[in-house]
């Protein structure tokens, strides 16, 4: 591996590590865990299923969130504090710059993945925990390359996460959404039912489907692996590539 | 510089930017080599298929779902009542037999959830007599009807329209008639003469002259009339109507 690639992917994690971001998540996950416990005192019956899934649904946005604010926070700050023209203007091709900051992303999303199945572990069967966890890694990897790209492509930190917030809740409702325009209770709505149909199934050729990627009743049923990782595997890494694709364009093109 | 490219300024100044050109080729090779495997991959994502609708289970606790609704009770009850019949639709069987799949039971308690997110909202009642109540399976039809029932008594101003759907449901589809009398009764009882019109209050004359209690029909219409609280000079005239018609055909069968 390319030096100037390892040197970057390790400062990403001394960075998150400077940074309180492992702490930050596991005071998130614990106040999820609360949430958790919560919802299953109030439900009457199967309390230990609704403890999963309340926590697995909570757990999930909020590390994707506090990922792609860290990425978002951390590439503003190092363009503001001009360290992005310095290392820019080193021997070495742009996109080594873009595959180091990727790979302590993907470093993090990694670890994030791991301590979140480790958490789950004793709640729900290693293979159940093992494959969930193994889309969320999938999911936290596009959103961290979504981040990365967005925060090169705009400046205003503010604007960026925004973007990448709506772009997540979007891929994350995609599938209800086509759902929806199909349903017979639109039926007789107007011509604009039509464009929106169009429109979302032209999105669903470009944006993954998110909420396919780690649903919670992966803990609570076995689900097949075959079937499940069919499809996130494929999909994360055409998705991924066309991100990354998409920032190396974009990135040729700054100037300082 | 107007607000709208103000805006934009803010979200994507970029400072200054190379031409496309000197964007390397390798680059745009790899946007290609990605826009065709998406193009490749795509045909063989599955559409999304919708969940089977037999799945209802008992609602969360009330509080919980306050929680969920983060200050929003009403909108979270439509979007809710949505999910109820959303899948039966989704999955094409939208009518009555769609339904059957449900469990009604659960199905109750989700209405009468939604009642206690929004007590003001008709939906639910609305749901429940005219969606769920048209189920071919009289044991689901008078779940629905217990169930308006039960809520009409809590404002029956606004619900009165449900408990007279739900009059003609044990009437003209269960054939159920000492059911759909007392519905009619309790109808009337509650009933308030302004805001309910009197074709739903005096619903159980109706009934009554279904089931052949011509004198009880006629002794309540003749009661009516000699209280003086019918105002209406139609409705006045639309019973003594009635009531000379019911004389005149008991004169005939004698």
């Amino acid at each position: 591996m390319q030096r100037m690639i390892a040197a970057l992917m390790v400062s990403v994690w001394i960075e998150a590590r400077r940074s309180g971001l492992p702490q930050l998540l596991v005071v998130l996950w614990l106040l999820a865990l609360g949430a958790a416990e919560l919802a299953a005192a109030l439900v009457p019956t199967a309390s230990h299923e609704t403890r999963l899934l309340a926590f697995a649904a909570c757990a999930r946005p909020l590390t994707a969130f506090v990922l792609a604010v860290f990425v978002v926070g951390s590439l503003r700050r190092e363009a503001d504090d001009r360290v992005q023209p310095w290392l820019l203007a080193c021997d070495r091709p742009r996109h080594h710059y873009l595959a180091g900051r990727a790979l302590g992303a993907a470093g993090l999303v990694l670890g994030s993945a791991v301590a979140l199945a480790l958490l789950l572990l004793p709640f729900a069967p290693v293979g159940q925990v093992l494959l969930w966890s193994s889309g969320l890694a999938c999911e936290l990897l596009l959103v961290v390359l979504l981040a990365q790209a967005v925060a090169l492509a705009i400046s205003s930190p503010a604007a960026a996460l925004a973007a990448v917030t709506l772009t997540y809740l979007l891929a994350r409702m995609l599938d209800a959404l086509r759902l929806l325009t199909r349903t017979p209770l639109l039926e007789g709505t107007g011509d604009w039912l039509g464009l929106v149909t169009a429109g979302l199934d032209l999105l669903a050729w470009v944006l993954p489907a998110l909420a396919r990627f780690a649903p919670g009743a992966w803990l609570l049923a076995p689900a097949s692996p075959a079937d499940a990782l069919g499809y996130l595997l494929p999909q994360t890494a055409v998705s991924g590539l066309l991100l990354w694709a998409l920032m190396q364009v974009d990135f040729a093109r700054r100037s300082w | 510089m107007s607000p709208w490219r103000r805006v934009l300024a803010w979200g994507a100044s970029r400072g200054d930017e190379a031409p496309w050109s000197a964007v390397p080729l390798a680059a745009w090779v790899s946007l290609a080599g990605a826009l065709l495997a998406n193009a490749l991959w795509q045909p063989h994502v599955a559409a999304p298929a919708p969940s089977p609708p037999a799945a209802l289970a008992a609602p969360p606790p009330l509080p919980l779902l306050r929680l969920v609704a983060l200050g929003e009770p009403e909108l979270l009850a439509r979007l809710l009542l949505v999910g109820l019949f959303g899948p039966a639709a989704a999955a094409g069987m939208a009518g009555s037999a769609g339904w059957l799949h449900l469990d009604y039971q659960n199905l109750a308690r989700w209405l009468e959830a939604l009642l206690e997110l929004d007590p003001d909202g008709q939906a639910p009642l609305l749901a429940a007599a005219r969606l769920f109540g048209e189920v071919p399976d009289p044991e689901r039809q008078r779940r629905m009807l217990a169930f308006i029932r039960q809520h009409y008594g809590a404002d029956p101003a606004r619900r009165w329209p449900w408990m007279a759907h739900a009059v003609f449901l044990a009437r003209h589809r269960l054939h159920d008639l000492p059911l759909a009398l007392s519905l009619a009764r309790e109808l009337a009882a509650r009933a308030d003469p302004v805001s309910v019109p009197p074709w739903a209050r005096q619903m159980h004359l109706f009934v009554l002259e279904d089931m052949g209690e011509v004198e009880a029909v006629k002794v309540l219409i003749g009661g009516l009339l000699a209280s003086g609280r019918l105002e209406d000079p139609n409705e006045r005239h639309f019973l003594e109507w009635r009531l000379r018609q019911m004389e005149q055909a008991a004169g005939d069968a004698r």
